[in-house]
C-alpha cells in the first residue's frame, strides 16, 4: 500500500470516529507539527547564534584594540584607515558588522573614564551617523530605543528631525523616550518638550532626564530652571526641576524657592526646603524652624537635613529639642546624625545627651556614631 | 447510577483539560507580547544610566540563612559582589545550629555593633546585629535571632532592620546574576502605576560553573531530578508569571528572588510568621492593602534569568520540597479563602485566585482521581481501548509542545546555554517529564495537603545543601530533615483559629 493510499484510508477512517475523537486527533497532530516546527526553529536560531558567536568571539577584541588605539593613542588615523582596518577584521561592513562596531563604541565610551577627542573620526570614518539613522527608520522599536540611547552617549545632537518624527508617536513609550531625548540630542531648542510632559514624571524619566540636564550643563547650554518651575501646572515637574536647581546650584530664584514653601503640595515644600539647604539659603533657617511642627514627616525630614547642611550653629537646642519630641525612631536617627555632625558644638551635645539619657533612646545614639555602620 | 456518574465525570474531565490547555494557549500568548515588550524597551544600556545616577534608589538585600554551613560564605561573597551604586546585604542567622554564624564571623571580620534594631513587625526574639570591621564588606549587616520555625519570621527580622525603601528577598543558596538589581528596579522606576514587587526567572545552579560567588558557565543540570526542575521553574516563571504580568494578575513572586515596595510590605503587616507559603502570602497581603486603600498598583516581572539555585539533587529531597510548597498551598487557600471567587478583590479574586485554585491546587486531587478511576473502569472492562491510548496521547503531545514553546522562549529572552546539545537536551526532559516527573510532583502534594490536614509542622530549611565543590559525594545528602516535625493542631482548629484572630487584612466596603 502506497502512503497516499493508507494516508486516504486514514482519513476515511477518521471519518467515521465520534466528532471529539476527530477533534482530538486533529489537534494532537496540530501539537505535533508546532513541537517539531519549535524543535527546527530552536536548531536554526541557535545554529545562527553559534556562527554569529564564534565570529564575534575572533572579532570583537580586535575592534576594542582598533578603537582603543585609535581614541587613545598617539597615532594618527584618516578616515580611510580606520575604515579599512575594521574592514579587515569584519571582512565586510555590513548592517550588523556595524551594530557590533557601534556596541563597542558605546561601550568603550560608556566605561572608559579617558576622554578623548577622536570619537568624531570613528563615526565619521564607519558613517555611523547614517547607521543609526537607519535605526531610527526601524520598525522594531528596540533597535529605536538603542538608536536614542547610543546617540546619546556619543553625544550626538544631530537628530532633531528624526526625533521630532517620534515626539508625536503614537506608542506612548516610544513617544515619550524621543521627548526626553530631544532635550540631550537636538541642536536647536532642546527644551521645547519640557512643557509637554504627559502625567506625573516615572523615576525612571527623571533618571533620564537627570543625565540629560548634565550634558547640557556640560555644553554650557543649561537653561535656568526657575521659569518652568513658576509656571508648570505638572506638580512631579516641578519637584523634579527643584530638585535639580539646587543639584546644579542655580542662582536668581531663591525667591520662586520660598513662595514654594507654602505651596499645598507637601512633596513640591519638601524639594523647596531642601533645595534651599543645597543653595545655602541660610537668611531661611528660621523660618524654616517656624514651620517644622506644622508640617508632615516628609518636610520635617528635609528641615533636618536642610538644618545640618546649613550647619550655622544657630539650631542646636531646636535640634535637642525636637530629639526628645519625636516618637519615630527613623526620625530620631536622623536627628542624632544632624547633631553629631553639627559642628564641635553638636559633637559636645551629642556626648552630653549620651550621658543624659537611658534605653531606646540611648541606643539609637551608639548605632549613629558607631562607624562600621554605613547606612545609618 | 454508575453510567450517570461515568457520564459526569468524563464531560468534567473534558470541559477541566479544554480550560487547562486553553488557559495555557492563552499564556503562552501573553508571555510572548510581555517577553516582546520588556526586549523593545529594555536595553543594557539603561543599566550604564542607572548605575551612573545619583537617583538610583536603596535597595536592601535580606536572605535568611539556617543551618547553611556548606554554602553560606560563598553565597554572602555572591551578593557582595552586586552591581549597583546603593545597596546593602543583611543575612539573617534563624537561630542556626550548625556554624553558620561562627563562619560568618570569621570570614567577614565581624563583631557585635550598637544596633538600634526596630520591630516594626513581629518576629521571633532578636538577639543581636554583627557589622563587618573590615571595609570592603561595610555593606554587610548580619543579624542574629532566636529561630522562628519559618523563613518568613526571618524575613521579617530582616525588613526591620534594613534601611532602604525597596528590598530583594532571596535565600544564601541563591547565586544572583551581578545586574540582578538593576535589572529589578527597572520595573518599578518605569512606571506611573506604584510597582509593590518584582519578580525574575530562576534556574538551577547544580552544574553551573561559578567562581567567587559568580556564575561564570550555565549547563543544564547533570542529574535529572534537578534537570526536570530546570524545566519546571523555565515553564513556570516564562509562561506562567510573564504570561501573568501583562494583565496585571502575577500570582506571586518567589521567595527565592523577589524586589518589594518596603513601605508596603510593612504596611500590609510583613510576611505571615506561620506560613509556608510566605511568598504568595507576602504579595496577596500586599495586594489586599493596596485594594483597601485604593491606591493602583503593579505586580511586575521580568523574563532575564537573574537567580541560580541549588535544586534538590534526589527524590527524598524534591519529596520534601514540594510537600512542604503543597502544604504551603494548602495554608495559603486556608488563610486567604475569602478572596476567592470574590468580586470584590478583583484581579486577584476574579482570576489568579481561581486559577491557581482550580489549576494547581485541585489537579494533584484530580490527577489522582483520575488514576484511581481508570484503573477501577480497567478492572470492570468499561475502557474503550480504540480511544484511551489516543486521548492519552493527545494529553502528552500537549505537555511536550507547551514545554518546547517555552523552550524557544527562553532562547528568545536570551541564550544562557553555550550550545545547542545543552539547548536539545532540555527537549529530551520535555519527553520523558510527564512519564517520571510529574506524578512524583503530584504524589508529593498529595502528601503536603495530607501533612497540612493532619497537621505535620513543617519547618523551613529542609533542603540538605551539597554545596558548591564540584567533588563532594554528598553522603549526607540524604542526612534528613533539618527542622523538627511537630504535631500542631488540626485543620479545622486551625480554621477556627484563623476566624478568630483574622489577622488577614480584609477589603473595605
Amino acid at each position: 500500500m502506497s502512503f497516499v493510499e493508507w494516508f486516504l484510508s486514514f482519513i476515511y477512517k477518521i471519518k467515521t470516529f465520534p466528532l471529539i475523537i476527530q477533534i482530538t486527533i486533529v489537534l494532537t497532530l496540530t501539537f505535533i507539527v508546532v513541537t517539531f516546527s519549535v524543535l527546527i526553529t530552536v536548531y536554526v536560531i541557535r545554529r545562527k547564534h553559534n556562527k554569529v558567536q564564534k565570529k564575534l568571539k575572533d572579532s570583537l577584541p580586535k575592534i576594542e584594540d582598533l578603537f582603543n588605539d585609535v581614541l587613545f593613542s598617539d597615532k594618527k588615523y584618516s578616515d580611510e584607515e580606520v575604515f579599512n582596518s575594521f574592514e579587515d577584521i569584519v571582512e565586510e561592513v555590513n548592517y550588523e558588522s556595524l551594530d557590533t562596531g557601534l556596541d563597542v563604541l558605546v561601550d568603550i565610551k560608556n566605561d572608559s573614564n579617558k576622554e578623548s577627542e577622536k570619537y568624531p573620526l570613528i563615526i565619521s570614518a564607519l558613517n555611523i551617523i547614517e547607521h543609526i539613522e537607519s535605526k531610527f527608520d526601524s520598525r522594531s522599536n528596540s533597535r529605536k530605543m538603542d538608536a536614542f540611547q547610543q546617540s546619546f552617549v556619543l553625544g550626538l545632537n544631530r537628530f532633531d528631525s528624526k526625533i521630532l518624527q517620534y515626539a508625536y508617536s503614537k506608542n506612548k513609550k516610544i513617544r515619550t523616550e524621543a521627548r526626553n531625548s530631544y532635550l540631550a540630542l537636538s541642536a536647536n531648542d532642546p527644551y521645547r518638550f519640557f512643557d509637554e510632559i504627559e502625567g506625573s514624571l516615572t523615576k525612571w524619566d527623571e533618571i533620564e532626564l537627570m543625565q540629560y540636564l548634565q550634558q547640557q550643563n556640560k555644553r554650557g547650554n543649561l537653561e535656568g530652571l526657575g521659569k518652568w518651575i513658576n509656571y508648570s501646572k505638572n506638580t512631579s515637574l516641578v519637584v523634579f526641576l527643584i530638585k535639580m536647581v539646587g543639584y546644579f546650584k542655580q542662582r536668581g530664584i531663591d525667591e520662586i524657592l520660598i513662595d514654594k514653601l507654602v505651596h499645598e503640595d507637601a512633596k513640591v515644600r519638601a524639594a523647596s526646603i531642601e533645595t534651599l539647604g543645597e543653595l545655602n539659603l541660610k537668611e531661611t533657617e528660621q523660618t524654616l524652624i517656624d514651620r517644622y511642627y506644622t508640617e508632615p514627616e516628609l518636610c520635617q525630614i528635609a528641615i533636618i537635613k536642610t538644618i545640618r547642611k546649613f550647619n550655622s550653629g544657630k539650631s542646636l537646642k531646636f535640634l535637642e529639642q525636637i530629639f526628645n519630641d519625636s516618637n519615630s525612631t527613623d526620625m530620631k536617627k536622623l536627628i542624632a546624625e544632624a547633631i553629631i555632625n553639627y559642628s564641635y558644638e553638636g559633637k559636645m551635645s551629642f556626648q552630653n545627651l549620651k550621658e543624659t539619657l537611658t534605653g531606646f533612646d540611648l541606643q539609637i545614639l551608639k548605632h549613629i556614631e558607631t562607624p562600621i555602620i554605613k547606612f545609618k | 447510577m454508575f453510567d450517570i456518574f461515568v457520564k459526569v465525570y468524563e464531560y468534567f474531565i473534558f470541559f477541566y483539560a479544554t480550560a487547562l490547555i486553553l488557559s495555557y494557549m492563552v499564556l503562552a500568548v501573553f508571555s510572548f507580547i510581555s517577553i516582546n515588550r520588556y526586549k523593545s524597551y529594555n536595553t543594557d544600556i539603561d543599566d550604564e544610566e542607572l548605575l551612573n545616577s545619583e537617583l538610583a534608589p536603596g535597595i536592601s538585600v535580606i536572605a535568611p540563612a539556617y543551618n547553611e554551613e556548606k554554602t553560606i560564605i560563598i553565597n554572602v561573597k555572591s551578593l557582595l559582589t552586586l552591581n549597583y551604586p546603593l545597596f546593602e546585604v543583611i543575612i539573617v542567622n534563624d537561630g542556626s545550629k550548625d556554624d553558620t554564624l561562627d563562619l560568618l564571623i570569621k570570614e567577614f571580620d565581624l563583631v557585635e555593633a550598637p544596633f538600634a534594631y526596630v520591630e516594626k513587625i513581629k518576629s521571633k526574639p532578636y538577639k543581636r546585629t554583627f557589622k563587618s570591621q573590615n571595609p570592603k564588606y561595610d555593606i554587610l549587616t548580619v543579624i542574629d535571632k532566636e529561630n522562628g520555625g519559618t523563613k518568613a519570621d526571618a524575613f521579617n527580622a530582616g525588613l526591620n532592620a534594613s534601611v532602604f525603601p525597596y528590598y530583594l528577598n532571596t535565600d544564601v543558596d541563591c547565586i544572583l546574576a551581578r545586574n540582578t538589581l538593576s535589572k529589578m528596579i527597572k520595573p518599578v522606576l518605569n512606571s506611573k502605576t506604584r510597582v509593590i514587587a518584582v519578580g525574575a526567572t530562576l534556574r538551577m545552579s547544580n552544574n553551573c560553573d561559578i567562581e567567587e560567588g559568580v556564575i561564570t558557565r550555565v549547563r543544564p543540570p547533570k542529574a535529572l531530578i534537578p534537570r526536570f526542575q530546570e524545566l519546571e521553574y523555565i515553564r513556570s516563571y516564562l509562561l506562567g508569571k510573564m504570561g501573568w504580568e501583562l494583565i496585571n494578575a502575577v500570582p506571586n513572586v518567589s521567595g527565592g528572588l523577589g524586589m518589594f515596595d518596603k513601605e508596603i510590605a510593612i504596611k500590609a503587616g510583613g510576611y505571615g510568621a506561620d506560613s509556608h507559603a510566605e511568598d504568595m502570602d507576602m504579595m496577596t497581603r500586599m495586594a489586599v492593602h493596596m485594594m483597601n486603600n485604593k491606591i493602583p498598583y503593579k505586580i511586575g516581572y521580568i523574563p532575564l534569568s537573574c537567580c541560580w539555585t541549588e535544586g534538590p539533587p534526589n527524590i527524598q529531597i524534591l519529596g520534601r520540597q514540594r510537600t512542604r510548597w503543597a502544604s504551603g498551598l494548602f495554608q495559603m487557600f486556608s488563610d486567604h479563602r475569602k478572596i476567592l471567587f470574590n468580586p470584590k478583590y478583583k484581579n486577584l479574586g476574579l482570576i489568579t485566585f481561581p486559577y491557581v485554585f482550580i489549576f494547581e491546587f485541585l489537579a494533584p486531587i484530580i490527577e489522582a482521581f483520575g488514576i484511581l478511576f481508570t484503573i477501577f473502569l480497567i478492572f470492570f472492562g468499561q475502557v474503550n481501548w480504540t480511544f484511551a491510548p489516543l486521548i492519552l496521547f493527545y494529553s502528552y503531545a500537549f505537555a511536550v509542545m507547551i514545554s518546547s514553546i517555552v523552550i524557544i522562549w527562553d532562547q528568545m529572552t536570551f541564550k544562557y546555554y553555550n550550545t545547542t546539545r545543552e539547548v536539545l537536551k532540555l527537549f529530551v526532559i520535555a519527553l520523558i517529564e510527564p512519564f517520571l516527573y510529574h506524578p512524583m510532583i503530584m504524589f508529593f502534594s498529595l502528601k503536603g495537603y495530607f501533612s497540612f490536614i493532619t497537621s505535620r509542622e513543617l519547618a523551613w530549611g529542609t533542603m540538605t545543601r551539597q554545596g558548591f565543590e564540584k567533588d563532594k559525594d554528598g553522603n549526607d545528602k540524604n542526612s534528613g530533615d533539618k527542622g523538627n516535625d511537630e504535631t500542631k493542631p488540626g485543620i479545622f482548629s486551625k480554621l477556627k483559629k484563623n476566624k478568630e484572630s483574622d489577622t488577614f487584612e480584609e477589603i473595605k466596603p
